[in-house]
């Protein structure tokens, strides 16, 4: 029977409350000076009419912003009032006040005060701005204003000092902190000797750029501690594995570079590349950790003692780049044609670009037919780039580069999007066709992929049924896990899954077992092959039949002739696809 | 000539999310849209303060603005569009169109508040 009571109680106490905090509130505003309340880091929590046009700001703009950004500046284009005042006085019950000219001609000043409230932990502050124009006289103002310069003056000078102090300091260290190799300033001073010395003497400067591979993974995986431990180590091995009179340097990151000493021809050059990945390959081990690491090497070599350190480099850097993208060993030399791949890369990306935000893409349809009456009974969509006025893009280019650059991830909502809207306009003429759509790595290592290609179908009130999406090996089997999760998701609402480009990447038989799909499609080099390579029929032959013991479709790719089609019929593969069949084509309505 | 101001009825019946709270400024209801938007169920948030669904940066000014109005019954913020952020229950927030109005009903204020998410790139947002 108490708990009424006391509650209407409450209930009253805090109403009554509320009216006394409206009241100071109301008189608050009605006073000139203005009033802030902020957090510890001076973002603004409450403030009074006066500093609402003091600053002529909305106080609701005002709220959890920085005060120093809301108060206008100095006549001098100073902040009245910054973070540096208050740095590092928090806590400390700290108090301050300053004075600011806010014009001349009038006379403007204000005076702002500020304090922390110490009974509250969390270190609010109160601040008044007051206007004292009318207190002080010109001469006190300008002598205040003269005073505040003069300070300022000297800290800047004191700033610059220091700064000087800094970057002289930082000159003399030419020592990586973490493997004790020199760094890059040490190895730009001797690349900077060596080409001194082909002045003075013929000769020629090479050097190795050396890059670890998936060192960003490591990082990440196992954290920094273990990602600078690495780095000792390889420093160390890489160390071994050097001639006398040659320099290891750390460039930064996971970048060391070898300087050579004396003339070393191509193959010289390959072969220490070659000794130094040896050396690095050992597995090793770290808070049980297992890990193998590589590199990638970028040679280049120069007689040219007016070359410059930065242009040896960028060449090393980009034959680095090359070789990373080369089967092992990952080791390229330096060409003119590695800086015009380089460029055309540049181009493409940037025209690559360009086409997605112009929306300058289109989606063709290449039919999937059975092989006893060839049928179609799907489609596979494919994506082109045409811009106006420019040849057309070459998607075995740009696919790949959209994979490298991110830029796969647009252009991959893009095509999920275009594909379900041309599904949705083939119900509507009652010619549904299940589509297939390829699926990027990148694509599927977004979390929640699944749910969002599932979302595009709803929307557009499709059937999952209808679509089917196409995934390469290497996905599955570098990110199983994930990969994993978002096809079981997509297949348990209907999609179903293809295995693209069968036969050309790891193709073990054994792992076809595990993973999670629906149907291979036989890599198109099968097709042309198999009926003048016997050995190819053979492999040929076993997949199609392993494939289907599994249950799995078997959809062979790249038929172009009628005698391609027969044998695979012969075979026992029941799907196709091919110019055989049909050459990709736009939508159209007929 | 000013628009009629609405009745929290008429917020109420609407499909918007729409939040009711009593003279102290505790929450008394929501509806279904609420929900959806914002993530709280009436479980959540019935009897508990209005500045909960506020950013904490918010919740002084709230306290007091609200209080002012109980002393003044005076206010510039209400019967007109303000664009707020409201705190999801994951503490996530979002940008909002908020529009209240308040009625006396039995001699105590009613504050009813419709709000409406905005696009992420919606100016002025505090």
């Amino acid at each position: 029977m108490t708990g009424t009571p006391l509650k209407a109680v409450e209930g009253q106490l805090v109403a009554e409350l509320r009216r006394t905090l409206g009241w100071l509130e109301e008189a608050l505003d009605s006073i000139g000076d203005g009033l802030v309340i902020t957090d510890a880091e001076a973002r603004v929590l409450w403030c009074n009419a006066g500093f609402v046009t003091f600053c002529g700001r909305s106080k609701l703009l005002m709220l959890g912003e920085p005060l120093f950004s809301q108060l206008p500046r100095s006549c001098s284009g100073q902040p009245l009032l910054d973070a540096t005042a208050l740095q590092g006085k928090v806590g400390e019950g700290q108090s301050g006040r300053l004075t600011g000219l806010l014009s001349q001609d009038p006379l403007r000043a204000v005076e702002i005060q500020w304090r922390e409230v110490k009974r509250e932990a969390s270190g609010p502050l109160v601040f008044t701005i007051r206007d004292i124009s009318l207190l002080l006289s010109n001469a006190e103002l300008q002598s205040r204003a003269d005073l505040a310069n003069e300070r300022r003056a000297e800290s800047e000078t004191r700033n610059a000092q220091l700064r000087e102090q800094q970057r002289s300091l930082a000159a003399q260290v030419v020592e990586c902190p973490v493997t004790g190799l020199p760094n890059r300033r040490a190895l730009q001073n001797r690349i900077a000797e060596a080409l001194a010395d082909l002045e003075a003497q013929a000769g020629q400067v090479t050097i190795l750029f050396c890059d670890l591979n998936g060192f960003k993974e490591i990082n990440d995986l196992y954290g920094h501690h273990v990602g600078d431990e690495l780095l000792v180590e390889v420093g160390q091995r890489l160390q071994q594995g050097l001639r006398s009179g040659d320099t290891l340097a750390r460039l930064g990151g996971d970048e060391f570079v070898v300087l050579t000493s004396g003339r070393l021809d191509e193959i010289e050059a390959l072969e220490l590349g070659m000794r130094l990945q040896q050396r690095l390959a050992t597995p090793w081990i770290a808070e049980d950790y297992l890990i193998r690491p590589s590199m990638s090497v970028g040679i280049a070599g120069t007689t040219d003692p007016e070359i410059g350190i930065d242009e040896l480099l960028r060449r090393a850097d980009l034959a680095m780049y090359d070789a990373k993208a080369k089967n092992d060993p990952k080791i390229s030399h330096y060409n003119d044609s590695i800086d015009l791949e380089v460029k055309r890369t540049i181009v493409l990306k940037r025209q690559l670009k360009q086409a997605i935000e112009d929306n300058e893409l289109e989606l063709v349809y290449q039919p999937i037919v059975t092989l006893t009456d060839a049928q179609t009974v799907g489609q596979e969509s494919l994506v082109r780039i045409q811009s106006p006025g420019r040849p057309a893009l070459n998607p075995s280019e740009f696919i790949p580069l959209a994979e490298r650059t991110g830029l796969i991830l647009p252009l991959g909502r893009w095509v999920v999007r275009e594909a379900m809207d041309h599904v949705k306009r083939l119900q509507r003429l009652s010619r549904s066709l299940r589509t297939s759509i390829n699926v990027s790595p990148l694509q599927l290592k977004q979390e929640g992929f699944a749910s969002w290609f599932l979302a595009q179908a709803e929307e557009r009130d499709l059937d999952p049924v209808l679509f089917s999406v196409e995934v390469t090996e290497g996905m599955l089997i570098d990110h199983p896990e994930q990969t994993t999760r978002e096809l079981q998701h997509l297949r348990q609402a209907g999609v179903r899954v293809y295995l693209d480009d069968f036969g050309t990447g790891y193709s073990s038989m054994s792992w076809l077992a595990k993973l999670p799909i629906d149907a291979i499609k036989i890599d198109r080099s099968f097709a042309a092959d198999f009926l003048m390579d016997r050995r190819k029929q053979t492999v040929l032959q076993s997949m199609i039949t392993l494939a289907q013991d599994l249950n799995f479709t078997v959809i062979a790719e790249g038929i172009e002739t009628e005698k391609q089609h027969l044998g695979l019929l012969e075979m026992g593969c029941t799907h196709g696809q091919g110019y055989y069949y049909g050459r990709p084509r736009g939508y159209s309505a007929d | 000539m000013a628009e009629p101001v609405p009745s929290i009825a008429s917020l109420q019946a609407g499909d918007r999310p729409f939040v009711l709270a009593d003279h102290l400024g505790n929450v008394v209801a929501i509806n279904p849209a609420f929900q959806a938007a914002f993530g709280w169920s009436q479980a959540d948030l019935a009897g508990t303060s209005l500045s909960r669904i506020l950013p904490e940066a918010f919740q002084m000014s709230h306290q007091l603005g609200f209080s002012r109005f109980q002393a003044t019954e005076q206010s510039t913020i209400l019967a007109h569009p303000l664009r707020l952020k409201t705190i999801c229950s994951d503490g996530r927030g979002v940008i909002s169109e908020h529009f209240i109005v308040a009625e006396k009903q039995n001699d105590q204020w009613l504050f009813g508040a419709t709000l409406t998410p905005l696009p992420e790139d919606a100016e002025q947002v505090p």
